[in-house]
């Protein structure tokens, strides 16, 4: 996927909040767009899926293996060639089964045996495909939404903040499945907060401050003092960890 | 302080998902509380912050008489903690007199208050909903995951604040965090979820 100058404003006042964004991903790549709250992140993947609010304007071009996406072509790309691990569990239906939901999007093949093999890389247990998604605990229904993209056969993934509220084996099983897109010659787009999900399997990290991405540095740049980062906002973010200084600016830089 | 003992909690029908638990926290202690996911950590919150009544055991707190429950409850999405139709001045005031001071402090600005939730971002918003639990003046405060939906500044942010008004007020803080290194640099101790219950 290749996307080219992408600038997200809205509507009535023309200010942008996202600013003549470029990025380009291949198979087997795993990028991680990261970036303070509020800053766009998510607008992204709305824009990619074309589902953006009404009140924004979008200009600019993605394109998806060399076509470019139009209202169109998306329609027909979406949930088959290009799918969206939403960051809200409600995507999740609250009156079917979490083993109907996955069943429902694995295409081919003997589905009874795939969703099985999905259930044990998740660590999840098989009681858990009877059960409803208001029965689930926030980390679970996280796990079952990366199953049911990897049940589809989508060769792009995007992730809008797949890890929040994952205990410390569940982030680690998260990140190694999330790391299967690659093994599979897939791609995976992260849009995360988290800093560290982000160093653990991306191979490159893009930083996202103030609509525009300011720095897309390999994941090796994000090491002791953060020397190799280029971007002031970069360096920012790296040290306000809380393993290193947890530091903060109080007038950010604007 | 707050003490929980023997607290016993299963869902209506469902199976037991707290048995036997044992907690304490003092004013002016900041706590981790740690452990894996679907344990039961925020249905002890929601015990211990009085929303949920255990099957058996008790929470003991000591406290004068007052309106507003002396443990406040953070959640982890505040925009699904707050009326989505409501003002943020509404929201503010349903908690009690407005408190300029506070919002000062936790940077609260004025022009947020005519707004509506969504269109805070989600470290504006969480801002908004730790004043809402901390206009009443509470004695503990539990976090729930607050910072787990913010990028790294807003998250160092929040909890410098956190911290301060904790030291200033002299509230006792609960941290429910899966995040290790968040909870190293923030609390005096920490426990893990599955160590609190015993025979």
């Amino acid at each position: 996927m290749n996307i080219q100058q992408l600038t997200i404003q809205h509507q009535k006042t023309n200010r942008p909040i996202l600013d003549q964004l470029s990025l380009s991903i291949q198979k087997g790549e795993i990028i991680s767009l990261v970036g303070a709250s509020g800053s766009g992140k998510s607008l992204l993947a709305q824009a990619i899926f074309n589902l953006l609010p009404k009140s924004l304007q979008q200009t600019g071009e993605i394109y998806y293996q060399e076509n470019l996406l139009t209202e169109k072509t998306v329609k027909s790309l979406r949930g088959k060639e290009i799918v969206l691990i939403p960051q809200s569990l409600e995507a999740l239906d609250p009156l079917m089964t979490v083993g109907k939901q996955m069943k429902a999007l694995i295409k081919k093949g003997d589905k009874e045996h795939y969703l099985q093999k999905i259930i044990n890389q998740l660590g999840l247990r098989t009681e858990l495909l009877k059960k409803y998604p208001f029965e689930l605990s926030g980390g679970q229904a996280r796990r079952v939404l990366v199953a049911i993209a990897l049940a589809s056969e989508a060769n792009l993934v995007i992730a809008d903040e797949p890890t929040p509220g994952l205990d410390e084996h569940a982030l680690r099983d998260m990140l190694q499945l999330l790391t299967t897109f690659r093994t599979e010659n897939r791609a995976l787009l992260m849009i995360t907060h988290d800093f560290q999900a982000a160093r653990e399997i991306s191979d490159y990290i893009a930083v996202l401050y103030q609509g525009e991405i300011v720095e897309v540095a390999p994941v090796t740049a994000f090491s002791g003092k953060g020397v190799h980062l280029k971007h002031a906002y970069t360096k920012q973010l790296w040290r306000s960890l809380p393993e290193n200084d947890f530091t903060t600016v109080n007038n950010r830089l604007r | 302080m707050l003490e929980a003992k023997e607290v016993t909690y299963r869902h209506p029908g469902g199976f037991y998902l707290l048995e036997n638990i044992h907690f304490s926290i003092q004013k002016n202690e900041v706590v981790g509380l740690s452990g894996v996911s679907g344990a039961g950590k925020t249905t002890l919150a929601k015990i211990l912050a009085g929303f949920l009544k255990p099957h058996y055991g008790t929470v003991n707190i000591q406290q004068q008489k007052r309106k507003a429950h002396p443990v406040q409850l953070i959640w982890q999405h505040p925009e699904q903690a707050v009326n989505p139709k409501w003002r943020i001045r509404k929201i503010l005031q349903e908690a009690g007199n407005m408190d300029d001071t506070l919002f000062n402090e936790l940077g609260i600005q004025s022009e947020w208050l005519t707004r509506f939730p969504q269109q805070l971002s989600g470290g504006e918003l969480q801002r908004v909903c730790i004043a809402r639990a901390l206009m009443t003046n509470p004695d503990y405060v539990i976090a729930d995951e607050v910072t787990t939906m913010l990028d790294p500044i807003a998250q160092a942010e929040i909890w410098q604040l956190l911290l301060r008004m904790a030291d200033k007020k002299q509230f006792g803080l609960c941290v429910i965090s899966h995040d290790r290194h968040l909870l190293d640099k923030v609390c005096d101790r920490i426990v893990r979820f599955e160590e609190l219950s015993y025979d």
